[in-house]
């Protein structure tokens, strides 16, 4: 079975071929939970809307050959600099932040590390050097902490600083 | 492509701001609490120790979800100046502290610190701890004290040794320590017989004005038998295994002092060789190797592909360069970056570079970071040191089929880019050039440059920067 179709949750149909999508440990375990047999059987994705599901598998078709990839140990302080982004990704993921966190959601829905990774790599880029005020803004999140909690945080920040 | 390049022959200056390579759109709004917690506590991972902080003051949701991840937690560290400290922490946070840094400038002896600290927060519960340079230990006491530290991740360490003290037993073994980082490198073999499980171990060495002291030094320093039998004793029937990595710091306490120096550790081209043999095989990874020993032996490194794999960057010369030649990105699929800083003793930059020889053009990415034209007095660079820099552009822009993206940052106005610049001119020899960014402070005399660059835009390379 080369193909299989994908419904997204707008109800829209996208063919695709198995070997491109493998990527994703959900439609692999769909595949075979549900026992698809030939090209005209569907896979539902109630969680994906069709132009994030068209990103996913634009990402999944450039990955399709990678090798599986080797999980870096946190504590390896220089192999963190080989996450550096490749200029596909890097273009790729150039995109509207709602559209980036639909992407993260979907490749969290759908089990594909290496999409999830890439997402999370580039949120977590946004937030670096940003202050508490600054992520606020980005994220819309607002400032529930209550002024002991503030300045409980507070202190303890302050041990964190090599004075 | 929306066209942001302009090029003025009046010298006026360009600002381009859309020069963040991977910077996001902006974005109306987007809900933060649409995301599953399971995908925010992932996130985290990417996240240092300064981010994460801030990130606990955000809001109250943010707090929980770091004070609730274990890793999270670990990557904050707390430094502790003295004893007293250590009390404190403890009484006013309910958070379970498991990174500590104790304070270069410390005046309570550190053993005594150091034992206040596990009494206080528990051995078995620190995960990473980190000392300044001051805080010395002698090997007797270090035995001591982290016997009782079964559960340590990371350990950051200086050691003074005394004579007497080469045949101490080791009583412990550290099983869970993933990160070593140890001065001096003459008991790397002791700490080695601690520690069957590194995932990495950072050497600092010593570097010498001349050869001949740096080769005394070596004959003290037996590095290289400790890893051997290290790394034949862990990997002896390992192929690939990727798992473990050295990497080679230099002490550069005189921070003024930019002449070249010679490595303590890894003096001669054998041994470089030596060390690509054990660790090339199976597959660990060599940081910081000095690229002044090097160049020279990369011409035969270049002919086996497994031994030259070994080297995963180099420092060169007397500034910050690295070279990143990781194997399986050789085929151009990932990023490979050149990253070379250019200061006033150019010379040695040009000579140590072009003499690289890179198997199979692997390079994807070269950034250039040029800072000054000027030595330390403020003499300008010789024509010798100016040959240097043209030499190095010659060989860094020849013909390079990977090549995605090149910039080129000028920290300070260099006027002997004016000419080498137009060098850069045959953009034709990247056939796969994506991105070109160029950060200049001045244009005049770069004329040719800039068209080439307007020119290339034109044909669709994304260029930006700020000139």
């Amino acid at each position: 079975m080369p193909f299989v179709n994908l419904e997204s949750s707008d109800g829209d149909l996208v063919k695709v071929d198995v070997d491109v999508i493998k990527c994703s440990v959900t439609i692999n375990a769909l595949i075979e939970h549900l026992g698809l047999e030939d090209d005209n059987e569907v896979v539902p994705l109630q969680n994906v809307g069709t132009e994030t599901l068209h990103k996913v598998l634009a990402w999944a078709k450039h990955h399709k050959d990678d090798l599986p990839s080797v999980d870096d140990d946190e504590d390896d302080p220089p192999r963190e600099r080989r996450t550096d982004i490749t200029t596909w990704d890097a273009n790729f993921i150039k995109m509207e932040q709602i559209q980036l966190f639909d992407l993260i959601l979907a490749a969290n829905y759908l089990d594909i590390s290496g999409l999830l990774d890439l997402g999370c790599k580039i949120v977590a880029d946004m937030i670096k050097g940003k202050t508490a005020d600054e992520i606020r803004t980005m994220f819309n999140i607002v400032n529930d902490l209550t002024p002991q909690e503030q300045e409980q945080i507070r202190k303890e920040n302050e041990w964190c600083e090599e004075k | 492509m929306g066209s942001f390049f302009e090029f003025n022959v009046e010298l006026e200056p360009i600002r381009v701001t859309n020069f963040v390579v991977f910077k996001m759109a902006s974005s109306g709004s987007c809900d933060w609490n649409s995301m599953p917690e399971l995908v925010k506590i992932y996130l985290l991972k990417y996240l240092d120790g300064e981010s994460i902080v801030q990130l606990r003051s955000v809001s109250s949701e943010m707090c929980r979800l770091v004070t609730n991840s274990r890793a999270a937690v670990e990557k904050i560290q707390i430094c502790i100046k003295e004893i007293g400290d250590i009390a404190k922490i403890k009484d006013d946070s309910t958070t379970r502290w498991t990174n500590f840094r104790i304070a270069s400038k410390i005046t309570d002896h550190p053993r005594n610190l150091l034992t206040t600290l596990l009494k206080t927060f528990g051995a078995g519960k620190i995960k990473r701890i980190g000392f300044g340079f001051r805080a010395e230990f002698e090997i007797r006491e270090l035995n001591e004290i982290f016997s009782s530290m079964r559960n340590l991740k990371v350990l950051r360490v200086y050691v003074t040794r005394k004579v007497g003290e080469l045949e101490i037993g080791v009583s412990t073994r550290l099983e869970n320590l993933r990160v070593l980082e140890i001065k001096p490198s003459c008991v790397v073999g002791e700490f080695l017989k601690w520690a069957p499980n590194l995932r990495w171990l950072a050497i600092w060495t010593e570097e010498f004005r001349r050869i001949s002291m740096a080769t005394r030094y070596r004959r003290h320093t037996p590095v290289l038998p400790a890893l051997e039998d290290y790394l034949t004793a862990r990997f002896q029937n390992s192929r690939n295994t990727g798992k473990f990595s050295i990497e080679f710091k230099q002490t550069n306490e005189n921070g003024v002092d930019k002449r070249r120096k010679f490595c303590g550790v890894l003096t001669s081209i054998e041994e470089i060789l030596h060390l690509c043999r054990i660790c090339g095989p199976v597959g660990v990874g060599i940081f910081g190797v000095k690229a002044g020993s090097f160049w020279p032996a990369s011409s035969n490194l270049c002919k086996d592909d497994a031994l030259f794999g070994a080297i995963e960057s180099m420092t060169v010369g007397d500034w910050d360069r690295d070279q990143y030649f990781p194997p399986q990105y050789r085929e151009g699929a990932k990023p490979v970056r050149y990253f070379v800083k250019l200061g006033a003793h150019m010379a040695e930059a040009g000579w140590d570079v072009w003499k690289i020889k890179l198997p199979r053009d692997i390079l994807t990415e070269i950034v250039v970071r040029v800072d000054r034209a000027r030595n330390e007095k403020g003499d300008w660079a010789t024509q010798q040191q100016f040959n240097g820099m043209e030499i190095f552009f010659r060989e860094v822009f020849h013909e390079r089929e990977n090549l995605r993206r090149f910039e080129l940052v000028e920290e300070n106005y260099v006027e002997e880019l004016d000419e080498v610049l137009n060098l850069v001119g045959n953009f034709d020899l990247f056939p796969n050039l994506e991105e070109v960014c160029v950060t200049m402070k001045w244009t005049g005399g770069r004329e040719m440059f800039l068209e080439r660059l307007k020119k290339l835009e034109m044909k669709g390379v994304r260029v930006s920067g700020r000139f």
